[in-house]
């Protein structure tokens, strides 16, 4: 049975869903007047094999624009093919046979020929057709089977987009040029790579299908994307008279750059043949010295090695390790810590310093391990002239466990030593409890007992033995007393970039209570000490030890630990403060409490921190928490306010200091509430020093970042 | 070497940090703390103190950039960090309205405490959603002549704009 017809007057679809639908095999030929043919080979109704000689491209070249093989490997495969008998091996079954591609690559290459190439028959309006059934066709057959209805459909879309395209790409042989005035709307035009590449080959000089050739691209495809950049004005078609122009001119260009890679080659052919050349000129004189050497055998070592040896390269280093290391420097650190200091100013003092060996008579630093208090045996390097101990010094090492102090660090010098403590403090450290435990007094849990075991001071005398050493400290000499640490000087012109910062206010107003304050850079009065006033540091530990009974502790058990000397006298009035502020400071590190929760609460979500007043206490003396769950600062200081307890004036700065009690109009630390404004009279202003030049630098330099 | 500082607030979670990191030439040096879902306002890690970033703009002109903590416990270091700023930025993040009302009152409370100009600016907002853009403002009460930038704080570009259109603000002010 022979089925034939013109396209004309059946289209190609129609015949495929004849064959299909008849389930027949056979091949289906179409020819054209101008020669061009194709066929399509079905199976029981499904295409298993189309080629076609108009635009076609063959499977060979399609493995090698996909980089599947290689062109050397096409070569070879040809080869072979052409040694085959007609009915021989088909170029795929050799491909896969030699092992360059497998047997998947090949059925999905061979697939999409079929498909293009049907794409490309359905587009033919006018062609002979002849459909031969052969009940068996096993020489295209590798086992393929396509079905015709989803090619029949891509086509079908396919061709109604070519229709479109055709309206203004008429013939694959119309040249585009780029468009001399692109519309406004070109301008936010995005370009995908495809177009990209093809509107780089645009020059008025190639037609549609050399376009198509020269990027490997079908004609459909090349048509599409040049549909769209015509569309949006990015191309225009060129005239014949330009077309012919431009094209002397690119053969020119061409004419030009093979004469330049032509002359390259040449000057490199030249170089290699210098090359050979020299080599062989050394090779033969090296020839003639070994020679040399037969009858001169002294001189032999000398001839060896005539082979010139390449030019030594230096290692090539990179970049990056030839360069300096880039971090923040120190001083970013430190103005990080200085602002830190600036918020949160009294705070870890005690734990970054490494205090140093000093001459202080009765000093005792502890070791790191917890010993007893002011153990005079314990001490790692006696000192050589021992101050005249006081007479309340424990005279028994036997250790009080509820009297332990801490396993103090090596750096417990009191804040009040550093002539500009706020400068020293390190921010990470305040809120880590680790840092913060050891100074502090010991819990409350530690003393299980509400009596202590007895000291072996009445509780009485303690009081008149503090009198007593009080009064002998203030007759100490100035010079005895503890000086201001000297290894501990900020970078004064650091100190100065915080002052221009605006950092270095807040410090200030605390470290210079009193009118007249110093200079900046000039030593200041350290905190709370007693640099050369003793008598305030007896006044301040008496008040402490006042404190200490308010918040449940022995006074004492508290002397029987107290220090014998003027900067036991020191450290111990300062280390209950620190611990309060580290308390305090704890509370600003733990995690808030839930609105309107309990302050308790949060006293209790602090595990590791450890607390010198009773917890019952506290919730006692504590009034209720306000609805907005005032967690920190404020409900703390009204805690100690509405008591009878009072802290000396130098702590009472520092709690001043960092929650801005005092301040006309001082920030407040609830949860809801956003910190009442300032007055007008206290509007912060820009730094004046910053003028417009100096901005526009700035901004120029954000500009190049 | 002048010194000028730059503060970035904002409330919790708003991406202040973030935002510094994308411009900042040095590792930005941050006091954080890990956050559990019983403070009520979120978990990972939060700005207990501040964050601190430096950009060189010149050879004499360093603009240091401070990150105020967004949790309002805090907030009694926001006039310390202020002191002597070029001016501030607000960060707001704009999905998450309910944050808002904070932002609102920083805002009032920054202004009202400084003559300095700011702008705020609007993260995780696509430059072209106006319609978003529109809602913060109005949420937020914005006056018309506050710069309402929208921003990708992950997006160092992003920031750097943010921080042009603030020294622009500064800019203006200092020739009115």
């Amino acid at each position: 049975m022979a089925l034939r017809g013109n396209l004309k007057d059946f289209s190609l679809p129609d015949v495929f869903q004849l064959v299909t639908f008849s389930r027949k095999s056979g091949v289906l030929r179409i020819k054209r007047v101008d020669g061009a043919e194709g066929s399509v080979w079905f199976r029981e109704g499904d295409v298993f094999f189309a080629q076609s000689n108009w635009h076609a491209e063959l499977l060979g070249e399609r493995l090698v624009r996909a980089q599947r093989i290689t062109a050397q490997a096409l070569e070879r495969a040809l080869s072979l093919r052409a040694a085959e008998p007609a009915d021989g091996r088909r170029l795929g079954q050799i491909l896969v046979s030699e092992g360059y591609i497998t047997p998947e690559v090949l059925e999905s290459f061979v697939s999409e020929q079929i498909q293009e190439t049907i794409f490309d028959l359905m587009r033919w309006d006018e062609g002979d057709f002849d459909f031969e059934a052969t009940p068996q066709i096993a020489e295209e057959d590798i086992g393929l089977a396509v079905s015709i209805e989803n090619v029949v459909m891509e086509g079908s879309r396919r061709l109604e987009e070519w229709t479109r395209i055709r309206k203004k790409i008429p013939s694959m042989d119309v040249v585009f040029k780029m468009a001399t005035a692109p519309g406004e709307g070109t301008f936010e035009i995005s370009l995908k790579p495809t177009e990209w590449n093809l509107l780089l080959l645009v020059d008025g000089t190639r037609s549609v299908a050399e376009l198509a050739h020269a990027t490997d691209h079908t004609d459909f495809e090349v048509a599409r994307v040049l549909y769209g950049l015509f569309s949006a004005g990015l191309l225009e078609f060129a005239g014949d008279e330009e077309i012919a122009k431009l094209r002397a001119e690119r053969e020119e260009r061409e004419a030009r750059a093979a004469a330049i890679e032509s002359e390259r080659k040449s000057v490199e052919q030249a170089a290699v043949e210098s090359e050979r050349k020299s080599v062989e000129q050394a090779a033969v004189e090296a020839q003639l010295r070994e020679a040399a050497s037969v009858t001169e055998p002294p001189a032999a070592p000398a001839a060896v090695a005539p082979v010139p040896s390449p030019p030594s390269i230096p290692a090539e280093e990179p970049r990056f390790l030839a360069g300096p290391a880039s971090a923040p420097t120190a001083e970013d650190a430190a103005v990080l810590e200085e602002m830190m200091g600036a918020v949160l100013q009294p705070s870890t003092q005690p734990t970054t310093h490494v205090r140093e060996p000093e001459p202080a008579p009765t000093v005792v630093v502890p070791e790191p391990e917890p010993m007893p208090a002011f153990v005079a045996e314990s001490e790692p390097e006696p000192e050589p002239e021992p101050e005249p101990a006081p007479e309340f010094v424990a005279p028994e090492p036997e250790p009080q466990p509820e009297l332990e102090l801490p396993p103090a660090p090596a750096a417990v010098e009191p804040a009040a030593v550093e002539p500009e403590p706020l400068l020293e403090y390190a921010p990470a450290e305040v809120f880590e409890p680790e840092e913060i435990a050891p100074l502090a007094i010991p819990e409350p849990q530690a003393e299980p007992e509400p009596e202590p075991e007895p000291s072996t001071y009445a509780e009485d005398d303690t009081l008149a033995q503090i009198q007593a050493s009080l009064a002998g400290l203030a007759e100490m000499p100035a010079s005895a007393a503890l000086q201001p640490e000297q290894t501990a000087v900020s970078d004064a012109g650091f100190e100065r970039n915080l002052m221009a910062l605006g950092l270095g206010e807040l410090p200030v107003e605390v470290i210079v209570p009193v009118p007249g304050a110093p200079e900046f850079d000039e030593p200041v009065e350290p905190l709370g000490v007693l640099a050369d006033e003793p008598v305030r540091a007896a006044d301040r530990f008496a008040q402490l030890v006042e404190s200490f009974d308010l918040a449940g502790s022995e006074p004492a058990a508290r002397a029987a630990s107290a220090p014998s000397s003027a900067e036991g006298f020191a450290q111990a009035a300062i280390e209950p403060a620190m611990s309060d502020l580290n308390q305090l400071l704890s509370s600003l590190d733990a995690d808030g409490p839930a609105p309107g929760a309990p302050s308790a609460s949060l006293y209790q979500a602090m595990p590791e921190a450890t607390f010198d007043f009773d917890e019952e206490l506290l919730r006692e003396v504590s009034p209720p928490a306000p609805v907005g769950g005032v967690i920190s600062t404020d409900s703390y200081l009204e805690d100690i306010a509405g008591g009878d307890m009072d802290f000396s004036g130098g702590l009472t700065d520092e709690l001043s200091a960092l929650t801005g009690l005092g301040r006309p109009t001082r920030p407040t630390a609830s949860v809801n509430k956003i910190p009442e404004p300032t007055s007008a009279t206290d509007v912060l202003r820009r730094d004046a020093r910053v003028d417009r030049d100096t901005l526009l630098k700035i901004i120029d330099g954000i500009k190049n970042l | 070497m002048q010194s000028v500082k730059v503060v970035v607030t904002g409330p919790f979670n708003a991406g202040k940090t973030t935002f510094i990191k994308s411009v900042s030439e040095i590792t930005v040096l941050s006091t954080e703390r890990q956050i559990t879902d019983s403070s009520g306002e979120g978990a990972g890690e939060t700005t207990v103190a501040m964050d601190f970033g430096r950009i060189t703009v010149s050879d004499d002109v360093v603009l240091y950039l401070f990150g105020t903590p967004g949790q309002s416990r805090f907030s009694f270091m926001w006039e310390t960090l202020s002191e002597g700023m070029l001016g501030f930025v607000l960060l707001v993040d704009a999905t998450a309205p309910q944050t808002f009302e904070d932002a609102r009152g920083m805002i009032s409370f920054f202004t009202e405490m400084s003559d300095v100009p700011f702008v705020v600016a609007a993260n995780k907002v696509a430059a072209d959603d106006v319609s978003l853009l529109q809602q913060v403002r109005a949420d937020l009460g914005l006056d018309d002549h506050v710069p309402l930038l929208p921003i990708d704080a992950r997006d160092r570009d992003s920031v750097k704009a943010a921080l042009l259109g603030l020294l622009y603000e500064i800019l203006e002010s200092m020739s009115a």
